[in-house]
């Protein structure tokens, strides 16, 4: 239990035991380890509040469907686990919205600023996961 | 023999559950941490390098092993070079950019 506790696991722990969740995936759900699609679908969802039949008659939505499946879940799990993790090895975990000091060195303190690369950020996340198909 | 055939809302909530062992498992891997990977992309700390080339390797090892035992079903994606690095490059400077 006291490894539960650790801050920080060595490498090869935490990739061998990626390593062996995959397997548990690939076996238990017919799924490997993957996040991005989730994002077309939640997508799908958002554009669907508004514009219904629009989603309905796309021709990549009717092939990914905007619903909650094992991977929507596993999305939806990873803060979960991550959270749990931090909370185990410390007394509370602090939620801050100060900046790491490296990006403030680099990009500054303007909050304008911190929002546009942030969404920029983000969409280039997205678009490049999707883009290479990982 | 083959993966099994969970359905349903159980296959949901195994859904979560895998969910919540991988965000464990990157946490305690510092995977999740701002600085670990910004000292990847500078080449001055390989945690995530590591972590995740590990996670690679057991995983392609393990699987492959399930697939010849006849347990698993593979998921093979074509090989784009093209879009597989533009997409990796923006991916990266994506990640940099959004400071978390």
């Amino acid at each position: 239990m006291r490894w539960l506790r650790r801050e920080e696991w060595s490498w090869w722990h935490a990739g061998l035991l990626l390593g062996l969740l995959n397997m548990a995936a690939f076996y238990t759900a017919d799924h490997y380890l993957a996040v991005s699609t989730t994002f077309s679908r939640a997508a799908g969802m958002a554009v669907g509040v508004v514009a219904p039949t629009h989603v309905a008659a796309n021709l990549y939505w009717q092939k990914v469907n905007p619903i909650v499946d094992w991977q929507f879940m596993l999305v939806l799990g990873i803060p979960l686990g991550a959270y749990l993790a931090a909370r185990l090895s410390q007394r509370a975990v602090t939620f801050t919205t100060q900046l790491p000091d490296l990006w403030v060195n680099r990009f500054g303190t303007s909050s304008a600023r911190r929002w546009t690369l942030g969404l920029l950020g983000g969409i280039f996340v997205g678009f490049g996961a999707r883009l290479a198909d990982g | 023999m083959g993966p099994l055939e969970i359905t349903g809302s159980a296959k949901l909530v195994l859904g979560l559950l895998t969910g919540i062992l991988f965000g464990f498992i990157l946490q305690k891997g510092q995977v999740t941490k701002y600085q670990k990977i910004v000292s990847f992309f500078r080449l001055t700390d390989l945690t995530v390098l590591k972590v995740l080339m590990g996670g690679i390797v057991a995983g392609m090892v393990g699987v492959y092993l399930m697939y010849d035992l006849g347990l698993v079903k593979l998921h093979i994606k074509p090989t784009v070079l093209g879009a597989n690095i533009l997409g990796g490059l923006i991916f990266g400077v994506g990640m940099l950019l959004l400071g978390f």
